[in-house]
């Protein structure tokens, strides 16, 4: 048990020290209050950009995470060699030494016969875990690096897209701005997520001030109780929704920001037949149409306002149209009438709502911030976790954004922005810089990215080398194909040359994040060896051979507690900040900090050079704060040196940890960065036409079937299993969503946040809509059973309620725990991803998203 | 200042190269013999080679031709994942000369008598 410390127990001790929480991702800067050696309060950092002072629940309540005696205080190694469901690890405690011991043992035999058979998996919790793991993957030589928590379920459709249209993590309406905002399936500023408690307050302001917000999701919970107009719909038929509306404003309304497509979009390039690009032959730049010239012209040599974006041409000897001819036409199939067919909405609403953007969009305005006079786009249509979580997870993305790129709403005054995707760094040193750029054909690249391939331009498909199968779905970024049930047989087709032995979990409870238990628990038997570094005695960490106890985030130190700004750091005007994490009490029995456990291991395996070569590459360190060699650096020293590569010799460590963060002022060029940077974002998705191409020369010989339709340059509606599904009695469409009083399935344990969800009317509920649970006899609070197709079934309470579609069925974040190790959480809530299959057949053959609605009968217990 | 977008970023020197904070000036390297020493690391490091890999070029090259020299002494195989099919760095390979990242194949290795070329491929995809 974590307890009063007697190096701070003395009398003068009450101090109040700078930090970071890391209850979720958002890295929130906090003022911890310690007493005599123990911290008696947290409270947001009025002094920092990152929460703006204010903190959730869960930062509040850190303190109880801290303080849990049920922590882990000493490594414990398994007695019983057996792995599975139930059985016991016979857990031992031993030594550090013996556990960091039999460790090297392992990973020095699997990287001297093939590192790639080190599989390197963390949490997304704790955002501090980034590098310092992402390093040691690199360093070690394996490209198996998975990120579990929530990103396992939203990052391959909302971050990638975020990531080719907006250059950065995520998207957010330019709060200060924006005067209509339309949610899919998203939350930001008013639950948990990306800049969270900083967007909390920032959109607050926004809805004083007028801003209208439209929330579009199957369920009014965080955002939809906030918002001025909420719209039920299906769950996941939200690109035809957004398809619907891009049709409504570009065919019906014809209200679109012509020279914004001209001059920063594919817009105006020409396609030839085989939706490919037309190229000049000896450039081979694409072609535009010059209207002045009446010629087709690299676009390169051709001014923006003389660039063509309908009518046919004749060019390179094809008949070829400018990309935006192609989405009119491809947009006239999504009627309001169709798509109310689709999603429920009438038709007559979508026809309203696509009026109102494209009409509060103020196309060709302009307005002036801090001097600047910049094109004025009050408006941002913004997705999330929601919309994306299915099979048509790119395209329900795409077709979201298609609203912002049509209006010219794209990272300008009060539109859908990227947090942060061009910086000019710290005045003094220039650092850190990125700004996106442009390719060959003159499409953006990103400045900065999470991992470090970019999500434009895309890799060729290849025959994979790594076990996620990334290598050849290209568009994949994690992959559910690490813990799925078809993984050998995959592997096997795809002629993968070596398999999983050594499993490396940083915190993530994959038996709970990914999908049904029995599958996840079948992967995880399969490794040779898994240690974990772990807070608590988790599901998962039930199938490792070794548990390393880890220091809390109120006993660690990290130069990068919130870096990169694309991450979480709000977006629009105002100051960039950086952040520390620093210890606020020392560590407790045997516990010890994951960076500092990794140099060890690096130096037992004998890879300390290469460790210290990725943490320069990682880090971008350059001389004369460069590691040398194979010298043993801990970890301070190394925050040390990047923290004065970036803000010069004096603000190195010890200065950080008495100033607790650096800010300094955002320029307009820097946040309306799209006017000044000659990029443009891709409206026509050319590149999908050879991507499917490679993926089916090399699936279709092996009998693998990749759908064309997900590969089309332009968006569509493809439906998941869930709405094919013909079963009678399978009358919901059940779906999970994140509930702001808890972090995926870390805070279930949290004494404070449970009582907080115990008194919430939905956190550990299954919500349904009022008429229909009384149409079958259901009552408030009764005991069900939710059922998938295939016969996996969860239990739990029903709540009913008008704030629900009729044909939903909404279950709160990831609980349902059932390990001894979590007590607190033990039996609380719905396990909703108990219900999820894991297979090839319900994963995106474009992105490898895992389809998460499912369609469910309900039938109460007693029956 | 009155920014459209049919406006050129010709004239705009925000994001110019001058408005960057100075980067590493590489010198062409001289006439002679220069002694290369690469170093790779990561699973780069786990091809059977010593490090570092010693090579002797001489001449004005750059990286590229560095990196040709690699594929003549150990075969193809070395250089993948490093490489697109364009036969350009990848955006997760990164290489340092003389301590400097380095962006493209076409940089000058530096003067002196000897030049530390350092290579490792870093994690390519990251979800959350
Ligand atoms: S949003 Fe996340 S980081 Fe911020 S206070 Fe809440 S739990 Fe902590």
């Amino acid at each position: 048990m974590n307890t009063a410390t007697p190096e701070f127990a003395v009398a003068a001790d009450d101090a109040w020290i700078q930090s970071s929480c890391s209850l979720c991702y958002g890295s929130c800067s906090i003022l911890a209050h310690r007493v005599d050696g123990v911290v008696v309060k947290i409270e947001g950092n009025p002094d920092s950009v990152v929460g703006k002072g204010k903190l959730c629940g869960k930062g509040v309540a850190g303190i109880m995470t801290h303080y849990d005696p049920n922590r882990l205080t000493k490594p414990l190694r398994r007695t019983n060699p057996k792995k599975g469901l139930g059985e016991d690890p016979g857990w031992k405690e031993i030594s550090w030494d013996e556990a960091l011991g039999e460790i090297a043992d392992v990973l020095r035999k699997v990287r001297q016969d093939d590192p790639r058979k080190l599989v390197v998996q963390r949490t997304t919790t704790v955002t501090a875990g980034r590098t310092p793991f992402q390093t040691f993957a690199a360093a070690f030589g394996t490209p198996n690096f998975s990120v579990s928590g929530g990103g396992q379920h939203c990052g391959n459709g909302a971050h990638l897209i975020s990531g080719i249209m907006h250059a950065s993590w995520s998207v957010v309406p330019d709060f200060a701005y924006c005067n209509y905002a339309i949610y899919f399936g998203a939350s930001k500023g008013h639950a948990a997520g990306h800049a969270s408690c900083s967007n909390m307050g920032l959109a607050a302001d926004a809805r004083a001030r007028g801003m209208k917000m439209v929330v579009v999701d199957p369920m009014a919970n965080f955002a939809g109780a906030k918002a001025t107009e909420w719209v039920p719909l299906r769950v996941g038929t939200d690109a035809a929704l957004a398809l619907s509306m891009a049709h409504v404003i570009v065919n019906e309304l014809d209200m679109v920001d012509g020279p914004y497509l001209q001059a920063r979009t594919n817009c105006p390039y020409l396609i030839g037949p085989d939706k490919r690009y037309v190229r000049d032959p000896e450039s081979k730049k694409p072609l535009v149409w010059d209207t002045v010239a009446n010629a087709a012209r690299p676009f390169s040599e051709v001014a923006a306002a003389d660039m063509a974006l309908e009518g046919e041409f004749f060019a390179n000897g094809f008949q070829c149209e400018p990309a935006f001819a192609k989405l009119k036409a491809h947009l006239l199939k999504f009627t309001p009438e169709w798509a109310e067919s689709i999603s429920t909405v009438p038709a007559k609403n979508i026809r309203r709502l696509a009026k109102e953007f494209a009409t509060e969009a103020r196309i060709g305005s302009t307005i002036m911030v801090d001097g600047v006079t910049l094109p004025y786009r009050p408006v941002a249509a913004v997705a999330f976790r929601g919309n994306q979580g299915h099979m048509n997870s790119t395209y329900n993305f795409f077709a979201v954004d298609l609203l912002n790129q049509l209006v010219g709403a794209a990272d300008v005054v009060g539109s859908c922005m990227g947090f942060n995707p061009a910086s000019k760094g710290f005045p003094e040193t220039g650092r850190p810089h990125y700004v996106p750029t442009p390719d060959a054909d003159g499409l953006m690249v990103t400045g900065m990215w999470m991992g470090y391939h970019y999500p434009y331009p895309p890799s060729e498909p290849r025959l994979p080398k790594n076990l996620g199968l990334q290598d050849l779905f290209v568009m994949g970024m994690t992959s559910p194909f690490l813990n799925s049930i078809d993984q050998e047989e995959l592997w096997q087709t795809f002629e993968v040359p070596y398999r999983p032995e050594v499993l490396m979990n940083f915190g993530s409870n994959l038996m709970m994040a990914i999908g049904n238990s029995e599958v996840v628990a079948k992967s995880l038997e399969r490794y040779k060896f898994i240690f974990s570094f772990d807070l608590f005695l988790t599901e998962t960490s039930q199938f490792a051979d070794i548990v390393l106890p880890d220091a809390s985030y109120l006993q660690s130190t990290d130069s990068r507690s919130n870096f990169p700004f694309i991450f979480s750091l709000p977006g629009g005007m105002g100051e960039w900040c950086w952040p520390i994490r620093q210890e606020v009490v020392p560590l407790d029995g045997e516990q010890r900090r994951f960076a500092e456990v990794l140099l060890e291991l690096a130096d037992r395996v004998g890879m300390r050079a290469d460790l210290n070569a990725a943490y320069n590459a990682s880090m971008n360190l350059q001389a004369p704060y460069r590691l040398e060699g194979d010298h043993a650096y801990t970890y301070p020293e190394i925050c040390d040196l990047e923290l004065k590569g970036n803000f010069g010799p004096q603000r190195g460590l010890e200065w950080f940890k008495e100033h607790g963060l650096i800010k300094w002022k955002k320029q307009p060029e820097e946040v309306y960065w799209r006017p000044f940077v000659d990029v443009r974002v891709p409206v026509y998705w050319e590149f999908m036409v050879s991507m499917w191409e490679k993926i089916n020369a090399i699936c279709e010989p092996r009998g693998v079937n990749i759908p064309q339709e997900y590969y089309d340059p332009l968006p569509d509606f493809l439906p998941c299993r869930s709405h094919q599904c013909q079963k009678p009695g399978f009358d919901f469409y059940a779906f999970y969503y994140r509930d702001t009083i808890h972090t995926n399935s870390f805070t279930m344990e949290n004494p404070w946040l449970d009582e907080a969800a115990e008194l919430d009317p939905f956190s550990y509920y299954v919500a349904i809509h009022a008429e229909v649970g009384k149409k079958k006899g259901l009552r408030d609070g009764q005991s069900v059973w939710v059922e998938s197709e295939s016969g996996r079934k969860v239990k739990g309470r029903i709540r009913l309620t008008q704030a629900v579609h009729p044909e939903g069925l909404g279950i709160a974040a990831c609980a349902g725990h059932w390990g001894k190790g979590m007590p607190v959480a033990k039996g609380k809530g719905v396990f909703f991803n108990e219900l999820l299959e894991l297979d090839f057949a319900h994963v995106s053959p474009n992105n490898l998203n895992l389809d998460l609605c499912v369609k469910v009968r309900v039938t109460p217990v007693e029956a | 200042m009155e920014v459209r977008w049919d406006a050129t970023v010709s004239d705009n020197s925000f994001w110019s190269e001058q408005g960057l904070a100075a980067r590493p000036v590489l010198e062409a390297p001289p006439h002679g013999t220069v002694e290369v020493r690469v170093w790779p690391f990561g699973i780069l490091a786990g091809s059977g080679v010593q490090r570092p890999i010693r090579l002797g070029l001489s001449g004005g090259f750059t990286l590229r031709d560095v990196l040709a020299e690699l594929k003549t002494r150990f075969g193809a195989g070395f250089l993948e994942g490093m490489l697109d099919e364009q036969g350009e760095l990848i955006s997760h390979c990164r290489v340092f000369v003389d301590g400097r990242m380095i962006e493209s194949l076409a940089v000058p290795v530096p003067s002196g008598a000897q030049a530390d070329v350092e290579i490792i491929l870093l994690v390519a995809t990251e979800g959350g």
